[in-house]
């Protein structure tokens, strides 16, 4: 049993001790910045932002220019009937120092806001405007009030507003419920990828909770149930948002980072990197800084390197090396990397440190990691160039070349020879073989500048290789353009200091005579031929004869119709004389000649117009007709049948 | 098969003197409007056929003009006969006519603006 509980202990206690560590820290550049935010909200614009400027000024320990103008800008912009806009201006007034507001005023409204049913926001800003103002508060009538108004309201805000209501009310008030809460409020944080943890995705809560927490915490001398890596969390948090431009937010992210920087119970411990991080016989020395967010220092602090890995095969360089102090600055250490006579390569130096004078408040102690590389100088030996015959009939000649020598004479080379190139890429640190990242052999064309390029490959000894089949390669590579090369062996890589382009030779390739392909290829950046705009063809028409013969063939029916109706005997004769009968037809005829004006010259809304008029004048002689025809009809009927 | 070109023959004579003895006067006058409609959307679709169909606004216009003039008389020829007289108790050929009239004064209309 005891064991079990013994082993389940050291398994925390390891699991503990991977403790958390800040991703970084807020530098003296990124305060620079957010005090600069503050300062262009000048000239205000509302009393919230004066507020936030004003506060934020002071919490960065800056200079708040124009003290005067900030004070008769508040006094005028404050709203003694609103608790809120009090809470906003007596904070600023208190900040500025000698700055008055009227605190009868004042008063009378805040005493009165704490009233039955009245909800946490505003306690909120009726006992902080209260307090900063210095005038008396019921703490007792304020804890009563609170907790009936957190019984209905369960959000954050209110619950964080809470905290920081009790931590200004007098010592004695029980305020025990609400310190507890921090448990509850804590447990509904988000967490993002191990590293971060927020309320909401929200700034101005986040910072509210952690700066109420603490103050709360500071005030009753009881840490808070927060746990070091929750603390350290919520620093990673605020440090992710550090890059912020209005008032507000970079209040908030200085005012939380100021409290996790400097309160009783957690204090992350910010290591990161000052030096650069390349590492070389030149500048030797990995430099990092040891602060707290708000990188400021820390005391006396023993700092070790427990471990320095390389990235490409995990080979531990050092182990437990302590870092020296450097002079000028109380947060610098530093340590002589190349005592370690470590390679080059990346490494990931892992630090752990300890306070001289044991300090409880400090976390994130061990496991914060940098990053360096150490880089070497490349020698490049045992240059071969050699021409060697297809069929193998000759040996080959080979031509030795030192760096950074040029070989004497061109080569010359044909299309029934390969082209071989031997080299070796040497570490002047410990004269071992090397590969490099880049190992390219690139070969010009002297007369028009066309470059291509080529890859040398190394075998398993490191012995780098590059094989050229002129006669292969002729089209696909070089255009089959006969001439001058410049054959450069180009090397670089990250860990290479001396990275090159070295001409190593000049070759005369000639290549088979077919296929010219001698047309330059057209230089992609120089202006193309103009596109000429065609405008669209009009339509072939048929030619004016077939038209106008198919338009006679179309008139010959009605030619057609007057013959038949001849033949049949249409009744002309019987056409009566009377007005409606002529009205109609001449109301007919001229609809047909405003059809034809339409056709011509009129819009259609003109056509209906005056298709109306004729219509109507149509319609009636039409019906009139009709009717008497309709009439003599039925007449003739009726008399038919008597 | 002389048989049945002379049954054809014959039935189409024999039809063509009843046509020209029953019908009355009226509907052989409106006949011959109804053929020489025809005729003209004929030659119109065989222009389309030979030549093309630029600009097929107006050729459809046209045409569409003679489909519908044929339909018109079709119905007028329909609701004049004497013989249908059961059917149409409540319009007279006047009215007819009146219709008839009216639908070939919105039909103009649209096929002028139609026709381009």
């Amino acid at each position: 049993m005891t064991r079990g509980t013994t082993l389940l202990v050291l398994f925390a206690l390891t699991v503990v001790g991977q403790a958390l560590t800040p991703t970084t820290v807020l530098t003296t550049v990124d305060q620079a910045r957010l005090k600069a935010v503050f300062e262009n909200a000048r000239p205000f614009t509302d009393l919230a932002s004066a507020h936030y400027s004003i506060l934020g000024l002071k919490l960065l320990g800056a200079q708040i220019p124009n003290t005067h103008d900030n004070c008769n800008y508040v006094k005028s912009a404050v709203d003694y009937k609103s608790p809120e806009s009090l809470y906003y201006a007596s904070a600023a007034t208190k900040a500025l120092g000698n700055c008055q507001l009227s605190n009868s005023n004042a008063q009378n409204t805040l005493q009165a806001a704490i009233k039955d049913g009245v909800d946490v926001p505003t306690l909120f800003f009726v006992v902080s405007a209260l307090t900063n103002l210095g005038l008396p508060v019921n703490s007792n009538e304020v804890v009563n009030a609170l907790t009936e108004a957190l019984k209905t309201d369960d959000s954050i805000l209110s619950g964080s507003m809470a905290l920081h209501i009790a931590a200004q009310l007098s010592k004695e008030t029980d305020v025990k419920v609400i310190f507890e809460s921090i448990e509850d409020l804590v447990a509904q944080a988000d967490e993002v990828g191990e590293k971060y943890l927020q309320f909401e995705g929200d700034l101005g809560l986040t910072s509210f909770f952690v700066v109420g927490a603490y103050r709360l915490a500071g005030q009753q001398n009881k840490a808070p149930l927060i746990m070091e890596d929750q603390a350290v969390k919520f620093a990673n948090y605020l440090l992710s948002r550090k890059h912020v431009q209005s008032p507000k937010n970079a209040y908030d992210v200085a005012a939380g980072l100021s409290t996790l920087g400097n309160n009783k119970y957690h204090i992350p411990v910010c290591i990161t990197r000052e030096s650069s991080m390349t590492v070389s016989s030149a500048q030797s020395k990995v430099q990092v800084r040891v602060s707290n967010v708000m990188s400021g220092a820390l005391g006396k602090l023993t700092v070790k390197a427990d471990s320095a890995e390389r990235k490409e095969d995990g080979a531990v360089v050092l182990s437990n090396s302590a870092l020296t102090a450097v002079a000028k600055d109380n947060t610098l250490y530093e340590l002589d990397f190349l005592k370690t006579k470590a390679g080059r390569g990346f490494y990931t130096i892992e630090f752990s440190v300890a306070a001289d004078k044991p300090d409880s408040r400090l976390i994130g102690l061990s496991g914060a990691q940098v990053e360096v590389k150490v880089v070497t100088t490349v020698n490049v030996e045992e240059v071969e160039l050699s021409l060697e015959d297809k069929d193998q009939s000759t040996p080959p000649r080979v031509t030795k070349v030192q760096y950074p020598q040029k070989t004497g004479s061109n080569l010359a080379g044909d299309h029934h020879q390969n082209l071989v190139m031997k080299f070796l890429l040497k570490d002047k640190a410990d004269n071992s073989a090397m590969e490099a990242h880049q190992a390219f052999v690139r070969l010009t064309n002297k007369r028009t500048k066309q470059e291509v390029i080529f890859v040398a490959e190394a075998d398993d000894d490191h012995v780098y290789k590059f094989e050229l089949d002129i006669g292969a390669s002729a089209k696909e590579h070089f255009n089959s353009l006969s001439g001058l090369y410049a054959m450069d062996l180009v090397v670089g890589d990250a860990l290479i200091q001396n990275p090159f382009a070295w001409n190593v030779a000049d070759l005369q390739l000639k290549f088979p005579e077919d296929s010219a392909t001698s047309e330059e290829k057209p230089n992609l950046y120089q202006p193309r031929e103009e596109i000429k705009h065609m405008f669209r063809e009009p339509e072939v028409r048929p030619p004016a004869t077939v038209s106008t013969a198919f338009t006679g063939l179309v008139l010959l029916p009605v030619l057609i119709l007057l013959g038949l109706w001849i033949k049949l005997g249409v009744n002309i004769a019987n056409f009566p004389l009377s007005l409606s009968a002529i009205g109609f037809h001449i109301g007919l005829g001229s609809i047909l000649v405003l059809y034809y004006l339409f056709f011509v010259q009129l819009n259609m809304f003109d056509t209906l117009k005056y298709l109306a008029i004729l219509g109507t004048l149509t319609f009636l002689a039409g019906n009139r007709l009709l009717g008497s025809i309709a009439n003599k009809r039925k007449q003739l009927l009726r008399s038919r049948l008597r | 098969m002389a048989t049945s070109q002379a049954n054809v023959f014959t039935v189409v004579s024999k039809f063509y003197d009843e046509y020209v003895t029953t019908t009355p006067q009226r509907l052989k006058i409106i006949d011959a409007y109804l053929a020489y409609i025809m005729l003209t959307g004929i030659f119109q679709f065989g222009y389309c056929l030979l030549v093309g169909t630029f600009p097929f606004n107006s050729f459809l216009s046209g045409f569409i003009s003679c489909v519908a003039s044929f339909v018109l008389g079709v119905c007028l020829r329909v609701q004049v006969n004497p013989q249908n007289r059961k059917d149409f108790l409540h319009i007279s050929p006047e009215r007819a006519f009146a219709d008839f009239v009216f639908a070939h004064i919105i039909l103009h209309l649209v096929v002028m603006n139609f026709i381009g």
